[in-house]
């Protein structure tokens, strides 16, 4: 997690999203708030008064990175398609969930949507298939095939959206140049 | 009941006959992401819940066989028309490799005639023993399946 300290005069108007959720956070006098990819918090620099200007802090959080905004904006796209049906509301909600674990030195899987209303990710290379699906039943189901590392695992695990089955965890790709 | 008996007797008035070994079945793709970038079928392009869902009445497949090329080209637009994609193409597979998959000596799938009166080369495939078979267990079978079609673009 990246933490930036940045002095901003929050009452200056400005379009960036930051010094404007940073500004929200200001006006409301609250102390912190979320715009985009980032944790904002502010204080007042002159503990004295609370008209600013603000020491602003800007916590990067990576589970909100530009890495897995395309595979969030798919599984989300999703939802607007059946906005009537609540088992994909909930089957989208686990797997922008499950999309957050996935470590950053693994390739991002692919995401599809199947008729019955699965939310499926899937990995497939030479001799390996890792095959998620979130159907709203706060369950995870995959079957997980790696001659490789000789794992051939089928499962469904109640997914609290903490951790990922270690069948999963060390059978995802690497990416290249990462360990 | 036997393994798979449906596939011995014509199940729909509707159906040309039971199902042979040698019949190419076929699934329409529609959506872009039942195709992976590497342009081979995604897997939800056979829903589980076909399998497990008794309503749903197993995966249909069309008997490409029984269908001219005309016949093909009208489910495909017909199978298209409730998307907002047209349809990209078919996954086609032989019956019997289907119904030679097995696990633990046992038949997974059985192929069963399932004519409709508006489309009598429907079939059905289904699980031949849907009895305590779990979601996860009934994944592993559908990627089994799924290696089986290849897909032919429109």
């Amino acid at each position: 997690m990246q933490t930036r300290l940045e002095h901003l005069v929050v009452t200056a108007l400005s379009l960036q999203p930051r010094a404007r959720a940073a500004r929200q956070v200001a006006d409301a006098g609250q102390r912190v708030a979320t715009s985009g990819d980032s944790w904002i918090s502010a204080k007042p620099i002159d503990a004295g008064t609370a008209a600013g200007p603000w020491l602003v802090v800007t916590t990067t959080v990576p589970r909100y990175s530009d890495r897995t905004a395309e595979l969030r904006r798919r599984a989300l796209s999703y939802r607007a398609e059946r906005p009537a049906d609540p088992s994909l509301a909930r089957a989208v909600n686990d797997a922008l969930r499950f999309i957050d674990l996935i470590p950053a030195t693994a390739t991002l899987p692919q995401v599809a949507l199947a008729d019955d209303g699965e939310v499926n990710f899937f990995w497939r290379g030479a001799g390996l298939l890792i095959d998620i699906g979130f159907v709203g039943d706060g369950m995870m189901h995959y079957y997980v095939s790696d001659e490789a590392q000789g794992v051939d695992a089928d499962d469904s695990t109640r997914f609290g959206g903490r951790s990922l089955p270690p069948d999963i965890l060390t059978t995802m790709p690497r990416r290249h140049g990462k360990s | 009941m036997g393994e798979c008996s449906e596939e011995q007797e014509q199940q729909s008035p509707h159906s040309p006959g039971t199902v042979r070994d040698a019949e190419r079945l076929g699934r329409f793709i529609v959506r872009s992401d039942h195709l992976a970038e590497d342009g081979e079928l995604a897997p939800a392009a056979f829903p589980v819940q076909d399998f497990l869902d008794h309503s749903r009445g197993g995966l249909s497949v069309a008997r490409l066989d029984h269908m001219s090329a005309i016949d093909i080209r009208r489910r495909a637009v017909l199978v298209g028309s409730g998307s907002a994609n047209a349809v990209r193409g078919r996954a086609v597979a032989k019956t019997g490799p289907i119904r030679a998959i097995r696990t633990d000596g046992a038949r997974v799938f059985c192929v069963v005639d399932d004519g409709k009166p508006d489309f009598g080369a429907h079939a059905a495939t289904r699980l031949a023993d849907e009895r305590g078979i779990s979601k996860s267990s009934v994944r592993r079978a559908r990627n089994q399946l799924m290696r089986l079609f290849s897909f032919q673009p429109s």
